[in-house]
């Protein structure tokens, strides 16, 4: 575009007086010179042809002594020029926006690869601190909850339904321990003993090789028993049985006694047991 | 008790009624054995109490158990009777089922009837217990009449009871098995099975499966009643006993010492 405004004059075009093709600034003050030659010989210095031409020649005169690109703007009468002149200046400040948004778009993109760098350092980061938000999270509503039982327990005291929450007494320390259950311990074991017992015994009965029943009699021998004799006891036997209940009875005592041992020493003091009797009795 | 005593005096009186009764229908002979009754015969008046301590209670028609040897009594009269069999042994698989306890009540039983007479002969010459039974104390038994060393008068004695008379065991042999299969034992097996025909001998017999005195003997008593302790015996052993006395027939068996839910004793 400079080339083309180099090209164009900033002064109007004249056409030559002549041939009417358009001419230099140079050429048309040659001409102007030689017309004024010509009319200075017919005419005064006063005629109004002459002045006209002598302001001519010095308005040509200082175009061309003028360069072309030191033409200002009010100099440059040319509309063309003027055009061009007002394109190139735009060009030019498009070019500098241009450059500035080239600056600006590098920038940025070394920010993006920077970020792009950062980013599992980042996700590390986010993922700790998602982490914490949550606990946090819960801790908070865990807080919150309590604070709304607080504010429920408050709202009732306010109310005046406080008595259920006075410390009547204070929590003790237990005096049995919750494991082993010793209670029923003892009665599965005694439960066992018993099952044990009976169990051998019908072991005994099963594995007994002996032929028990008439019906097992008459099952052998093809013929029923002539009598069955029961045992016949006589007085020593009723002596020995009377000892045997005897020993039985002193046998369930001792059991007995031993039972209560148990009881009091495992269970309940018995002393503690006949208040409480006592106590139902009177209430009763 | 004063009852059974009661009941006892009666039968003795009725016994010396019989006793006269027989002495005049009986005939005679001068063998020992059809003396029985009579004056040869030696009366040991046993106590009723001892009798029952000793569990001879077929002689008391009040005692609870009595029926069960009564019962047991008529049948085996009855098949006796049927078959004309004179004597019976008593037997047992196993030691200690109770063989002579059964044949004394039944011998007891078997002599209240009034046209019977019993002869109770301890046949176990290991260990003999009748006379511990019937609180007989003496100086010779059975063994000694079959070594020799006795008579049979000498030793047979009746307990108090009409017409039973017992032969009593004292001592002990190992050599049994030998001497109850001596000529002596057998002939007196025959003599004793053949001579009344209103006497019944019962042979108070030794278990059969410990040792084999059954086995050499059983074939000259007429029949055979098995005493058999309510579970004691294995199958096979009540069968093994059966069989090694099938040479005489079985009357019958005793289950004895029956038990009926009682815990105590």
């Amino acid at each position: 575009m400079n080339i083309e405004l180099s090209n164009i004059s900033p002064y109007i075009q004249y056409a030559s007086g002549a041939s009417g093709a358009s001419i230099t600034p140079r050429q048309r003050l040659m001409e102007l010179k030689q017309q004024y030659a010509r009319l200075i010989i017919s005419y005064a210095e006063s005629h109004p042809d002459i002045i006209r031409l002598k302001e001519e020649i010095a308005l040509a005169e200082k175009t061309v002594n003028v360069s072309s690109e030191e033409v200002s703007e009010e100099e440059a009468v040319n509309p063309q020029y003027r055009q061009l002149r007002a394109r190139i200046k735009a060009a030019e400040k498009e070019l500098v926006r241009l450059k500035d948004r080239g600056e600006k778009m590098e920038k940025e993109l070394k920010d993006y690869n920077y970020r792009i760098m950062r980013t599992h350092q980042v996700k590390r980061n986010y993922d700790e601190m998602t982490r914490d938000y949550t606990n946090k999270l819960e801790k908070y509503q865990e807080l919150r909850s309590k604070q709304l039982e607080a504010n429920i327990a408050q709202n009732m005291e306010a109310e005046n339904k406080a008595g259920s929450f006075k410390l009547i007494e204070p929590p003790t320390v237990p005096e049995k321990p919750v494991k082993p259950d010793r209670k029923k311990l003892l009665l599965l074991g005694f439960v066992l003993s018993f099952g044990a017992g009976a169990g051998l015994m019908l072991a005994a009965e099963f594995l007994d090789p002996g032929v028990r029943g008439v019906a097992s009699i008459t099952q052998i021998l093809g013929q029923p028993p002539l009598a069955v004799v029961p045992h016949i006891y006589n007085g020593d036997d009723y002596v020995e049985r009377r000892h045997n209940i005897q020993k039985l009875a002193a046998i369930l005592c001792a059991f007995g006694i031993c039972g209560l041992l148990v009881f009091h020493f495992f269970v309940m003091n018995l002393d503690i047991l006949w208040m409480k009797v006592m106590a139902k009795l009177n209430v009763m | 008790m004063l009852r059974i005593q009661k009941a006892v005096l009666k039968a003795k009186d009725e016994k010396d009624h019989q006793t006269i009764r027989k002495r005049s229908e009986a005939p005679s002979t001068n063998s020992p054995l059809e003396e029985l009754h009579y004056s040869q015969t030696r009366v040991m008046n046993v106590h009723p109490d001892h009798m029952e301590d000793n569990r001879i209670i077929a002689g008391f028609p009040n005692h609870k158990h009595s029926q069960n040897f009564r019962t047991l009594r008529t049948q085996v009269i009855q098949k006796m009777r049927e078959n004309n069999w004179r004597s019976l042994a008593v037997t047992s698989p196993s030691d200690g089922e109770g063989k002579s306890l059964v044949a004394a009540n039944l011998a007891v039983a078997i002599a209240m009837e009034v046209n019977q007479t019993v002869l109770l002969v301890d046949g176990d010459l290991r260990n003999p217990s009748i006379a511990g039974y019937f609180n007989i104390q003496q100086d010779r038994g059975f063994l000694d009449y079959l070594k020799g060393n006795a008579e049979l008068e000498d030793i047979m004695v009746n307990p108090g009871i009409d017409r039973l008379v017992v032969v009593p065991g004292f001592g002990t042999t190992i050599s049994s098995s030998e001497i109850i299969s001596s000529p002596k034992m057998v002939s007196f097996f025959n003599e004793t099975r053949t001579r009344y025909k209103s006497r019944i001998v019962i042979y108070d017999m030794p278990a059969i499966l410990p040792s084999d005195d059954v086995l050499s003997s059983i074939a000259n008593v007429d029949c055979t009643l098995l005493v058999l302790e309510d579970g004691k015996n294995p199958e096979k052993d009540i069968v093994r006993a059966v069989r090694q006395v099938q040479s005489s027939p079985l009357v019958g068996t005793v289950v004895n010492k029956f038990h009926k839910g009682r815990w105590l004793l």
